[in-house]
């Protein structure tokens, strides 16, 4: 089931891949393994800046050392390390797709393309995300959250138009 | 937590601790999970790798580990001590 190292990120592999493809060897075989390694590389993919290097050169002490100060850090994209240009990259972008879901909903002119557009605006907001939120994540990560939820809400959207065309 | 009590009386690697933590506490972690908390644990300066031994890796609790660990440890005891006080009180 070593097979499965192969969907963890590069470096992560490069640092651990060796020590857990020997436990994983001496490890018996079940769905229980299989589903253990696969949420590991979800969890190495999503967080790619908590392996083997430590947040702004700061001990764990002097940053209070606590889960929850850490998560709160993340929420805010300060782990992430984003500048104003980030900030300014990720505002244009939404803004800019916003813009184009607008303009595809005026020239489609039709009930079907004006749901599909307003359920495409909530996706307009990951867009922007990459500058922000996930900066640093591997860009497999990036385009599943951000393409896997623009395809979800297109879904929605093209049911939910059908549903109002009928 | 787990991983930090088992590396608490020496140095560990991943299927040692595997192994200890079962003892300790009944859970069997799996691979994929205890080298997500390893990573996290390491880059948080709360472990550190030591020279590897053949393909293994083991692993030790730092200063700042063994601070964490007390405090964290001085917390769980405070609840559970509240905790039995008040079922005693019940």
């Amino acid at each position: 089931m070593t097979w499965l190292l192969r969907l963890y990120p590069r470096d992560w592999r490069r640092r651990y891949g060796a020590e857990i493809e020997e436990v994983v060897a001496s490890h018996p075989k079940s769905l229980q393994l299989f589903i253990d390694l696969l949420g590991g590389a979800v969890d190495a993919h999503l967080k790619p800046q908590a392996f083997a290097r430590r947040l702004d050169g700061q001990t764990a002490d002097r940053r209070g050392g606590t889960d929850m100060v850490n998560r709160l850090r993340g929420c805010g994209g300060v782990a992430a390390k984003t500048t104003t240009r980030d900030g300014l990259v990720a505002g244009s972008v939404t803004i800019g797709s916003a813009l184009v879901v607008a303009a595809i909903m005026m020239i489609g002119d039709s009930e079907l393309t004006e749901t599909i557009g307003l359920t495409m605006f909530p996706g307009v907001l990951a867009v922007g995300t990459q500058w922000m939120y996930l900066r640093g994540h591997s860009k497999l990560a990036k385009i599943a959250l951000i393409v896997g939820m623009f395809v979800v809400l297109f879904v929605i959207g093209l049911l939910a138009g059908l549903a109002v065309s009928d | 937590m787990l991983i930090l009590i088992s590396l608490a009386d020496g140095p560990k690697h991943g299927y040692a601790m595997i192994e200890d933590i079962r003892k300790v506490a009944g859970v069997r972690l799996g691979p994929g999970t205890l080298y997500g908390a390893i990573s996290r644990l390491e880059s948080r300066g709360l472990i550190e790798a030591l020279a590897p031994e053949n393909r293994r890796n083991p692993y030790r609790l730092t200063g700042a580990g063994e601070r964490s660990l007390r405090e964290r440890l001085r917390v769980l005891a405070a609840v559970a001590r509240t905790g039995q006080e008040r079922l005693a009180n019940a």
